[in-house]
C-alpha cells in the first residue's frame, strides 16, 4: 500500500511543480522595425526595416506590436501571435504577466539538472532576441542570458498555413540550467468571457469549452494540461483489462473559434512529447487561452533509502531527466473557411491529414457497410484446479456467422478475442492457437469460411501486457522501466509492460504461425497507450515507440491486408483499417460544455470504427441513436455460451453476450444501420450541428443528411418530422 | 525461500482481507466485503446544477429536499437562504429575508415541506425551526420545545427536519430523533439508540433517579449522521455504528425495521488507515428502495427493504463530471433520479437510472406484491441485461422453489452464490427423492451399514496380520514403503506401532513419509472438491493447489520440528526420523475419513451442518489423540510429562512462526535497501560520468 501513497505524494509534487511553473518566464519584448519587406537571411535589426514578412494568395504575415499578425484575406480574419495592443491596454496586467502576454514563447527551466528548482518568476529576466528574415517568415534567436539557454523559433507561411518551428539543433544549454518545456504562443486566440466562440480540445470524441459559459461553472481547477496520446506512465491501472485510467487524447490538435472565424492547430512534429494547455480567465489575466507546450525534459520521482534501527525509510525525490528530448518541434495553424466551427475544424484537419498521407482513403473501394462482430473465445478461470472457460469454439463461431449470412448480413468484420493458448487475459500472450477452441485447423477452417463468404477475420492481439505469473519473459530485460530504472507496474506489482522491441519480436513469432488468410491482427493498446522505456541499455523515446507501433501495423497490413487498432492515436491511422474503442463522448473534465464528434468527423470515410458493443449498452435506444449519429458501425460482442460462465473469471464484465439471445436483434439493428447510413461509410462527415435542444443534424459529402431526435416525443424541424428517439434522412433520399 | 514468501503472502493476505479492492471508477458493482462483482451500469451521470438562475452560486449548502411535484429545495447554508428550483432546475424563488423583514435566517441546515406545500426550515443558527409558506411568509416559529423532561441546559440546534402528514416535526438531537408536535411540545425521542446495553438502560429507566437517567443520556452512543422522512412515509436514519447497522428505518413507534448488519464498505483514507463508511445522507423511494451516500468515497449504496445490496454506483471523489468533493445530502425525485448535494463544490449533481436498475426495481416491486409469475419474467429481463446479477438468480430461485422446480432452483441459487437458499431447495429436492425412492434409500442404508461393519472387520484382521509380519521381521522385502503398512496398524494398536517404528528407526524410510504426505495433500484437494456446496467453507475461485496443500501440511511439519526440538531437551528418546514418521502416521484417519465424509456431505444441507461438523471434529480428535500417544510412547513419557511437553511444543510452534515472519519482514526490507543503494550508486555514477 505504501507505494500508492508515495505515488500520491509524487502527484502532489508534480502538481506543485505545475503550479509553480505556471508563471513561465516571459521572453521580453522585441520591436519589429517598420519598413519595407526584407530579403531572406537578412537580419531584421541590421536592416531596421519591417512591415510585411510574408504573403501568399490567402495569408499575410506582418509585424505588429510585440508580435506578428496573420491576416486571412479570404475571411478577413486577423490573428495575433501575442496579445494585441488593444486588448493589452484593456487588461490590467502586472509586469510579469505583461511580459508573458507580449512574448511568443514561454520557457520553463530548472536552475540545475540535479535538483528540481523550477521557480522562475523573475519578471525582469529578458531574452536577447535577434531576428532574421526567412522566406515568407521570420526567425527569432532567443538567448536567455540569465539562465544561459539559447533556442530559436521560426515562423513562416507555407501552403497557406502558419508554421511555428523549434529546431532542436539550435537549442543550447551553456550554463547549469536545463530546459524543461517551451510553450508556444499562449495568447494566440485568447478570448474574454463575453466573446462569442469556443475552444475545441481533443478529449475522447472531442470537447468544447464555450467562453460565455465559464461564469456558469464551478471549477475546481482553472487550468488544464493534457498530454497528447496520454501521459507518461509511472504506474499501471489495477483493472486487468485497461492499461490506464486517463482520458484519451488521440489527436494532437486544438481549435479556436472566436467570433465568426477560427483556426485549428495541429502539432505536426513532436506531438509525442507535447501537451495541450488550456487556461481559463482568472484574476491575473481575464482571458481564456489554449496553446501547445513542448516537453523537452520530464521530471520523475525516485526514492532514497536509509536504514535506521533496522527500519528502512524511504525519502522521495523529484528528479529531472538528464537527456534533452532533442528533436524538432512544429505546429501548423490552419485557418478555417466558413464560420470556423468544429465541423470546419474537422474538415480542415481531415483534408490536411489526407494530403499528408496521415490518413488514407482506403475505404473508397469498398462501399459495403460491415457488421462488426467480436467473438469471445474463452479465458482462464482461477480455481483450485485452474480451468479454461470455453465460451465459443471456432466451429461455434462459424455456425453463428453462417446464420448471420443467411439473414443477409454478408460483410462481417469478425474479431476473435482469446484465440490464443490460455485464452483472453493470459499475459504475456502466447503465440500458439487455443487447442480447446479448435486449434489451428479449426481457426483455418473459420478463416476459409470467412474468406469464401465475403467476411473478414481479425485476431485480437495484446503484446503489451505482462502478468507476473505469465511465462516466457525475462523480468530483467523485457520490461519497461521508468526514469528511476524501476519496472513500471501496478500497485500490487502484478502487471508490467513489454518494451517495444520485445513487442515486435513477439508479434513476429505469432505471425509465423498464421500461415493462412486473415484480414489482420487487431492490436490492443496501440491506439491508446504510448510509453517510453528508460532502461539504460535500450532507452526508447515515446517517438520511437510510436514508430514501432506504426511499423508493426504496416507489416501486418502488408502481410494480411489490413490491421485493427484499439484506440485511435493519430500516428497509426494511415496503416489501420479498423478502429475499436473510439469513445462517443469526452472524458468529463468540468470545463467541457459539450461533447462533439470531432474525432469521428476527421476519420469517417477513411476507417471503420466501433465503440462499446450494442449488447453491453445501458440505454440502448439513445446509445444506438448516438452510434448512428456518430457514424459507428453496428457492433456486437458475442459468445456461444451464456455469459454467466464468466462470472468467476477475471473477465467478468461481459454481462450479456449469448448469441441465442441476440440473433433477431442483430438482424434488426443491422437493417436499421443499413437503412439510415449504410451508404455513408465511405463518405466524409462534413457537418454536425445542433439544430434544437436534443436535435442534431449530420451531413455527409455524398449528399446525404440526417436529423437525429433524442427527445421522447416527435419533433418537427423545417418541414421534416422526426419520430421520438429516431433519425430520418432529409437529403440524399432513401438508402435502397 | 519462495515457499516461505508465499506463505508470508498468505498471512498478509488474511490480514488485509478487508483492504480496498480495485475497481475502476466507471464500473458499478456489488460487493460482499471481500470481493467486488462488476454489474451493468445502474445510474449514470446526468447533469449538474451549479448556477441557481439569478440567485447565483450556492455557498456551503447542507440539505436538499425534493417534494412530490419534484420541486427542489436547497438549504443554502452559507448564504443564509433557501433556494427553490422547479423540476427542470429553473429557479422558482430564493427565500432570502433581508434585514428588517419579519424573520432572518441564520445558517439554515435543513429544509422540508409538508403536504400543503409549506416549508419547514431548520434555522440552525437561530436555534429554531421555521414554518413558512411556499413564498417565504412566516407562519410559525418553533423555538426550544416546551417540556419538563428536557434539561435546562438543553440547546436546540435543529439542522435537518422532517414533518409527517400528521403534523409532527422531527429533528436530530445527537443520538436520537426528537419529536415535536405542532404546538411546539416535546413529544419524546424516537429511535433512541438501542445498543448492546439496552437491558441495563431498561433497568435504569425503571429504577433510577432522574440524575441517573441523565447520566444515561450523556453516555455517548454514536450520533445520527442524517435522517430523512422518505417517499415511502418512513423515517430513515444513518449512524456510524457498524456493529448494529448504520442504516435504520423507524416506524412511528420508533422501532427499527431495517435488518441490522454492516452496510457499505471499508475504505482507506489518505494515511492508509481503514475507515468505516460515513453515510452522510439517506433517501428512499416509494417502494422503500434505500440509497445512502458514503461521504468518504463518494459512492452510493442502494439496498432493498430487506437490506440486500442492489448496486454501488457513482463516479466517486474527483473533479470530473459526476464526481464529488464533499457529498452532503441526497434525495430522489418521482422519476427515480438521484440528486446529490455537494457542500464543498456547492452544486447539485444528478444521476439518472438506467433501464437495468429500473427493471431490477420493477422485479422487486412485482415480487413484493406477490405476482410471482410476472416477477419471474422481470428477473429474467434483468438477467438478459446482466447475466451476473446475483439477486435476480436469488429471486428466480425463490420462485422456482415455490413452483417445486427444485433442481432449477438449486442451479439458480448456485449462480446467486446463496448457500442457504441452495440448501433449502436441496432439502426439498432430497425430501422429494426420498419419498419417491423410499425403499431404495432404505436398502442403500442397509447395504452401507453392512459394508461398514465388514470393512471394519477386514481392516482389523489386516492389522493383526501386518503386526505379526512386522513383529517377526518378515517385511524386509517391502523396502521402499516399509512404514506405509503401519498406517493401518496405528489406528488399532498405536502402542505396538510406535514400538515397531522405534525398533526399525535405522531404516530411515523417508519414502513412506513422503508417500503419506502426498496422500494427505491429495485427500485435502479431494475433500475441497467433493464437499457439498452449502457446507463448504472454501471458495474455489479464491484458492489454489499450493495454498490448500500448505494449509494442512505446514502445521504438521512445524509440529514435527517443534516436537523434535522440545523432546531433545526433555529427555526424549525419539529421533527426528521417527517423529516425522509417527506424525505422518497419525494423520491416517484424515486420509481414510475425509473423503467419505465429504461424499456424505452431499446428502446434507445447511440444516445438518452440525452433524457434519461433529463428524469432522471426531476425526480430528482421533488424530490429536494419536499424535499425543505417539509423543508419549515414543519418548516413554508419563501422562503428565506428555501434557507438559505438548504445551511447550505448541509454544514452540508459535515461536517458530513469529521468527519466520520477523525474518521475512526484516530480510525483505534489507534486500530492498541493498537494491536501492545499488540503484543510487548507479545513478550517481551516471550523473558523474
Amino acid at each position: 500500500m505504501a507505494r500508492k501513497y508515495l505515488s500520491r505524494l509524487g502527484a502532489v509534487l508534480i502538481a506543485f511543480f505545475l503550479l509553480s511553473s505556471c508563471a513561465k518566464t516571459g521572453t521580453g519584448q522585441f520591436s519589429l522595425p517598420d519598413s519595407a519587406p526584407l530579403k531572406a537571411g537578412d537580419s531584421v535589426e541590421s536592416t531596421a526595416q519591417a512591415g510585411l514578412l510574408g504573403e501568399t494568395d490567402r495569408l499575410r504575415l506582418s509585424g505588429s506590436g510585440s508580435g506578428l499578425q496573420i491576416e486571412d484575406k479570404l475571411t478577413q480574419a486577423s490573428w495575433h501571435t501575442t496579445l494585441d495592443e488593444a486588448t493589452l491596454s484593456q487588461q490590467k496586467l502586472n509586469k510579469l504577466w505583461k511580459t508573458t502576454a507580449e512574448s511568443m514563447i514561454n520557457i520553463s527551466y530548472s536552475k540545475t539538472a540535479q535538483s528540481v528548482q523550477i521557480t522562475d518568476t523573475n519578471p525582469a529576466m529578458e531574452a536577447e532576441i535577434e531576428c532574421y528574415r526567412l522566406k515568407n517568415g521570420i526567425k527569432f534567436y532567443y538567448d536567455f542570458t540569465e539562465v544561459k539557454i539559447k533556442l530559436s523559433l521560426e515562423l513562416y507561411i507555407e501552403d497557406n498555413q502558419l508554421v511555428a518551428r523549434i529546431p532542436a539543433s539550435e537549442i543550447e544549454e551553456y550554463g547549469t540550467a536545463v530546459l524543461m518545456s517551451v510553450e508556444l504562443m499562449q495568447f494566440m486566440g485568447a478570448a474574454a468571457n463575453d466573446e462569442k466562440g469556443y475552444y475545441l480540445y481533443p478529449d475522447g470524441s472531442g470537447a468544447i469549452f464555450e467562453f460565455s459559459k465559464l461564469d456558469d461553472k464551478k471549477l475546481s481547477t482553472r487550468q488544464y494540461t493534457w498530454p497528447v496520446y496520454g501521459d507518461e506512465k509511472d504506474y499501471l491501472s489495477q483493472n486487468d483489462f485497461q492499461l490506464s485510467d486517463d482520458g484519451k487524447f488521440f489527436l494532437p490538435v486544438f481549435g479556436v473559434k472566436k467570433g465568426e472565424n477560427g483556426f485549428v492547430a495541429v502539432i505536426t512534429q513532436g506531438a509525442e512529447d507535447a501537451n495541450i494547455n488550456l487556461y481559463t480567465s482568472a484574476m491575473a489575466v481575464q482571458l481564456n487561452r489554449i496553446c501547445a507546450e513542448f516537453t523537452f525534459r520530464r521530471t520523475y520521482d525516485t526514492k532514497i533509502s536509509t536504514m535506521e534501527n533496522g527500519e528502512k525509510t524511504d525519502t522521495e525525490f523529484t528528479r529531472i531527466d538528464n537527456q534533452l528530448l532533442a528533436y524538432d518541434r512544429e505546429v501548423r495553424y490552419l485557418f478555417l473557411e466558413g464560420e470556423g466551427n468544429y465541423s470546419d475544424m474537422a474538415n480542415a484537419c481531415r483534408e490536411y491529414f489526407l494530403e499528408q498521407g496521415i490518413l488514407s482513403e482506403n475505404l473508397k473501394e469498398n462501399s459495403e457497410m460491415p457488421l462488426g462482430i467480436d467473438f469471445f473465445i474463452g479465458t482462464q478461470k482461477e480455481s483450485l484446479i485452474p480451468e479454461f472457460v470455453l465460451m465459443s469454439s471456432f466451429d461455434a463461431c462459424q455456425q453463428m456467422l453462417s446464420e448471420m449470412n443467411q439473414k443477409g448480413m454478408s460483410y462481417v468484420q469478425t474479431t476473435l478475442e482469446g484465440w490464443n493458448q490460455g485464452g483472453y487475459g493470459a499475459y504475456p500472450t502466447q503465440s500458439g492457437i487455443n487447442g480447446k477452441a479448435g486449434g489451428k485447423s479449426g481457426l483455418k477452417k473459420l478463416s476459409r469460411y470467412l474468406e469464401e463468404n465475403n467476411g473478414e477475420l481479425f485476431l485480437n492481439a495484446n503484446y503489451l501486457d505482462v502478468s507476473k505469473d505469465g511465462k516466457g519473459y525475462s523480468a530483467k530485460k523485457d520490461l519497461v522501466r521508468g526514469q528511476a530504472q524501476t519496472v513500471i507496474e501496478n500497485t500490487d506489482g502484478t502487471r508490467y509492460l513489454f518494451t517495444p522491441a520485445v513487442v515486435l519480436e513477439r508479434m513476429k513469432k505469432t505471425v509465423k504461425k498464421l500461415d493462412f488468410s486473415i484480414a489482420g491482427l487487431s492490436f490492443e493498446g496501440f491506439g491508446s497507450t504510448l510509453y517510453a522505456d528508460y532502461f539504460s541499455s535500450n532507452r526508447i523515446l515515446r517517438q520511437h515507440t510510436a514508430g514501432v507501433w506504426a511499423q508493426m501495423l504496416s507489416d501486418t497490413k502488408q502481410q494480411f491486408g489490413s490491421a485493427g487498432v484499439y484506440g485511435g492515436n493519430l500516428f497509426l491511422l494511415a496503416q489501420a483499417g479498423r478502429l475499436y474503442d473510439i469513445p462517443s463522448e469526452d472524458s468529463g473534465f468540468s470545463i467541457a460544455d459539450e461533447s462533439v464528434p470531432f474525432y469521428q468527423m476527421v476519420v469517417h470515410g477513411s476507417l471503420f470504427y466501433s465503440a462499446e458493443p450494442i449488447n453491453l449498452l445501458h440505454d440502448k435506444e439513445q446509445q444506438i441513436l448516438k452510434m448512428l449519429e456518430y457514424g459507428y458501425i453496428p457492433y456486437y460482442k458475442l459468445t456461444w455460451e451464456n455469459s454467466n460462465l464468466l462470472k468467476e473469471t477475471k473477465y467478468n464484465t461481459l454481462f450479456t453476450s449469448c448469441y441465442a439471445d441476440y440473433k433477431d436483434e442483430i438482424a434488426a439493428n443491422y437493417q436499421r444501420f443499413q437503412d439510415k447510413i449504410g451508404d455513408c461509410y465511405t463518405a466524409a462527415m462534413i457537418r454536425h450541428e445542433q439544430v434544437a435542444e436534443d436535435v442534431y443534424r449530420v451531413a455527409y459529402d455524398n449528399g446525404v443528411s440526417l436529423l437525429f431526435n433524442y427527445r421522447s416525443e416527435p419533433v418537427t424541424v423545417g418541414d421534416a418530422s422526426v419520430p421520438a428517439l429516431d433519425c430520418i434522412r432529409i437529403q440524399g433520399g432513401e438508402n435502397a | 525461500m519462495k515457499i516461505w514468501k508465499k506463505l508470508f503472502a498468505v498471512i498478509l493476505f488474511c490480514m488485509l482481507l478487508l483492504a480496498q479492492l480495485p475497481v475502476s471508477a466507471a464500473t458499478d458493482y456489488l460487493t460482499d466485503g471481500s470481493r467486488r462483482i462488476p454489474i451493468s451500469r445502474t445510474y449514470v451521470y446526468d447533469k449538474t446544477y451549479a448556477v441557481m438562475g439569478n440567485a447565483g452560486f450556492l455557498n456551503d449548502p447542507q440539505d436538499i429536499y425534493i417534494d412530490e411535484q419534484d420541486r427542489i429545495y436547497i438549504a443554502d447554508t452559507g448564504n443564509n437562504r433557501i433556494i427553490i428550483l422547479d423540476k427542470n432546475g429553473k429557479l422558482v424563488r430564493a427565500i432570502e429575508p433581508q434585514e428588517g423583514s419579519a424573520y432572518q435566517l441564520s445558517e439554515p441546515g435543513g429544509v422540508t415541506t409538508d403536504k400543503e406545500g409549506n416549508l419547514y426550515v431548520g434555522d440552525t443558527g437561530n436555534k429554531r425551526i421555521l414554518q413558512l409558506t411556499s413564498d417565504g411568509t412566516l407562519i410559525q416559529e418553533y423555538g426550544t420545545p416546551d417540556s419538563n423532561v428536557l434539561d435546562a441546559n438543553f440547546v436546540f440546534t435543529p439542522r435537518r427536519v422532517a414533518v409527517t402528514d400528521t403534523g409532527y416535526l422531527y429533528t436530530i438531537k445527537d443520538k436520537s430523533l426528537m419529536k415535536i408536535d405542532e404546538k411546539n411540545q416535546f413529544k419524546g425521542y424516537v429511535g433512541a439508540t438501542k445498543l448492546a446495553f439496552s437491558f441495563e438502560a431498561m433497568l435504569i429507566r425503571i429504577f433510577a433517579s432522574k440524575q441517573q437517567k441523565e447520566a444515561l443520556l450523556t453516555q455517548e452512543p454514536p450520533p445520527y449522521l442524517s435522517f430523512a422522512l422518505a417517499k415511502d412515509g418512513m423515517l430513515y436514519a444513518t449512524t456510524t455504528d457498524t456493529s448494529s447497522g448504520q442504516i435504520m428505518k423507524f416506524d412511528m413507534t420508533g422501532t427499527n425495521m431495517f435488518p441490522s448488519g454492516f452496510y457499505g464498505e471499508y475504505s482507506r483514507d489518505d494515511e492508509g488507515n481503514q475507515t468505516a463508511p460515513y453515510f452522510a445522507d439517506i433517501t428512499a423511494d416509494t417502494n422503500s428502495i434505500v440509497t445512502a451516500i458514503d461521504q468518504r468515497t463518494g459512492k452510493l449504496y442502494q439496498y432493498d427493504k430487506s437490506g440486500n445490496l442492489l448496486c454501488v454506483f457513482g463516479n466517486g471523489i474527483g473533479n470530473k463530471d459526476g464526481q464529488f468533493s464533499v457529498p452532503t445530502a441526497i434525495d430522489i425525485d418521482s422519476a427515480g433520479n438521484i440528486y446529490v448535494l455537494d457542500s464543498q463544490l456547492g452544486v447539485v449533481i444528478v444521476y439518472r437510472p438506467t433501464a437495468f436498475i429500473k427493471s431490477i426495481h420493477e422485479a422487486i416491486a412485482v415480487y413484493g406484491a406477490g405476482k410471482y409469475e410476472e416477477s419471474e419474467k422481470r428477473f429474467r429481463e434483468v438477467l438478459d441485461i446482466d447475466a451476473n446479477y446475483e439477486m435476480a438468480y436469488e429471486g428466480l430461485g425463490r420462485i422456482q422453489v415455490k413452483n417445486e422446480e427444485y433442481q432449477e432452483a438449486m442451479a439458480s441459487y448456485r449462480l446467486a452464490n446463496d448457500k442457504d437458499g441452495y440448501s433449502t431447495a436441496f432439502e426439498k429436492y432430497r425430501h422429494q427423492l426420498f419419498r419417491e425412492y423410499f425403499f431404495v434409500v432404505l436398502l442403500c442404508c442397509a447395504v452401507f451399514a453392512v459394508a461398514l461393519i465388514y470393512t471394519y472387520k477386514g481392516l482389523k484382521l489386516a492389522t493383526g496380520k501386518i503386526l505379526y509380519i512386522y513383529q517377526k521381521n518378515q517385511a524386509g522385502k517391502n523396502k521402499f514403503f516399509y512404514f506405509l503398512p503401519l498406517g493401518l496398524t496405528v489406528l488399532f494398536d498405536p502402542v505396538e506401532t510406535v514400538y515397531l517404528v522405534k525398533r526399525d528407526r535405522a531404516r530411515k524410510n523417508w519414502i513412506s513419509v513422503a508417500a503419506i504426505f502426498l496422500l494427505i495433500a491429495l485427500t485435502r484437494i479431494a475433500t475441497v472438491c467433493l464437499t457439498h456446496y452449502p457446507l463448504s467453507t472454501t471458495e474455489l475461485q479464491n484458492t489454489n493447489l499450493f495454498l490448500e496443500c500448505a494449509v494442512i501440511l505446514v502445521p504438521l511439519l512445524t509440529w514435527a520440528i517443534a516436537q523434535y526440538a522440545v523432546t531433545a531437551i526433555f529427555n526424549g528418546e525419539a529421533k527426528f526420523g521417527e517423529i516425522l514418521t509417527l506424525c505422518s502416521l497419525s494423520m491416517v484417519p484424515y486420509i481414510l475419513l475425509s473423503v467419505p465424509l465429504a461424499l456424505l456431505s452431499n446428502i446434507l444441507g445447511t440444516g445438518e451442518a452440525g452433524l457434519y461438523q461433529a463428524m469432522t471434529c471426531i476425526m480430528w480428535f482421533w488424530i490429536i489423540v494419536l499424535l499425543l500417544r505417539c509423543l508419549k510412547n515414543s519418548n516413554d513419557y508419563t501422562f503428565g510429562k506428555m501434557l507438559f511437553v505438548t504445551l511447550i511444543t505448541i509454544c514452540t510452534v508459535v515461536l517458530i512462526w513469529l521468527i519466520i515472519i520477523l525474518l521475512l519482514a526484516f530480510g525483505g526490507q534489507f534486500i530492498d535497501f541493498i537494491r536501492d543503494v545499488i540503484n543510487e550508486l548507479g545513478y550517481a555514477l551516471k550523473r558523474g560520468g
